[in-house]
């Protein structure tokens, strides 16, 4: 418990009938699909295969656009 | 699949062994907080998006594990992420949720003729409370989900909202009375005293 919670929550008549009808949807809430846990284990193994040599990639790609830009960039004020 | 307590990893630990490389690990973070994560996406984005919300949640948090720095709980954190990642779907399909959460596969295709009166009635009710939480704007609807439905404390929902904790208790007694209000103007009868 927290410190925020350490004392009772006061509340007025009508939210306390508020709360006992959202035990409603506590009741009935959505339950996820078993094939969730292994959706996101093969989206891992698949991002963690292609992630690595595209961030390779565009650290190269942006190294050489600012090296290009470097070397291409007039001089300030100079006319 | 059942884990013995004896053989329950803290979460720290399981975050370690992933950061180092260890697949299963994760596997387990998903395994033990998926319900949560799911049925906070689903209050927030809808049945129909929850489970892609999830998985993009557990993506996310996958890449970013090294960013995680312990100082609130796993689950404050994670959750944190499938707030937002469930309010930038609704912002990038650029509509509120229609259809409600509250229907499990198994019962949104029970037939109606066989089930008692009594519990057609809680259907209905269950649903009408749906539609009327999904009215609000999100960040109510994320602080009476997250405290009325998941039971946060104050401290973990200011962590998740990044809001202070002031902020917390003000805007759900706002929003509850915004939530009661629109129940008032529903035609069913709520009961709910003035």
């Amino acid at each position: 418990m927290n410190a925020g919670d350490s004392l009772p929550e006061e509340l007025t008549p009508a939210e306390r009938r508020l709360v006992q009808h959202l035990e409603l949807l506590r009741t009935g809430a959505p339950t996820v699909t078993p094939q969730l846990v292994p959706r996101v284990i093969r989206g891992v193994r698949w991002q963690r295969t292609v992630r690595d040599p595209l961030v390779l990639v565009g650290a190269v790609a942006s190294a050489l656009a600012e090296g290009l830009a470097l070397l291409f960039k007039s001089p300030r004020g100079g006319e | 699949m059942l884990i013995e307590p004896q053989r329950m990893e803290p979460d720290e630990i399981l975050i370690e062994r992933t950061l180092q490389g260890e697949l299963s690990a994760f596997e387990q973070l998903v395994e033990r907080h998926r319900g949560i994560v799911y049925r906070v996406a689903a209050r927030i984005v809808g049945s129909d998006d929850a489970e892609d919300v999830s998985q993009d949640t557990f993506l996310r948090a996958f890449h970013r594990l090294n960013q995680y720095r312990g100082t609130a709980p796993f689950r404050t954190w994670l959750l944190q992420i499938t707030q937002n990642t469930a309010l930038n779907a609704l912002a990038w399909a650029g509509r509120r949720p229609t259809e409600p959460a509250s229907e499990s596969p198994e019962t949104a295709d029970a037939d109606p003729i066989r089930q008692p009166a009594k519990e057609l009635e809680r259907r209905e009710r269950q649903q009408r409370l749906e539609l009327k939480l999904r009215a609000l704007r999100s960040e109510y609807r994320s602080l009476l989900v997250l405290r009325d439905l998941e039971g946060l404390s104050y401290n973990e929902i200011a962590d998740v909202l990044e809001m202070p904790l002031g902020s917390v208790k003000g805007r759900l007694h706002r929003a509850r009375g915004e939530l009661i209000e629109l129940l008032r103007n529903n035609t069913y009868d709520w009961e709910l005293p003035a």
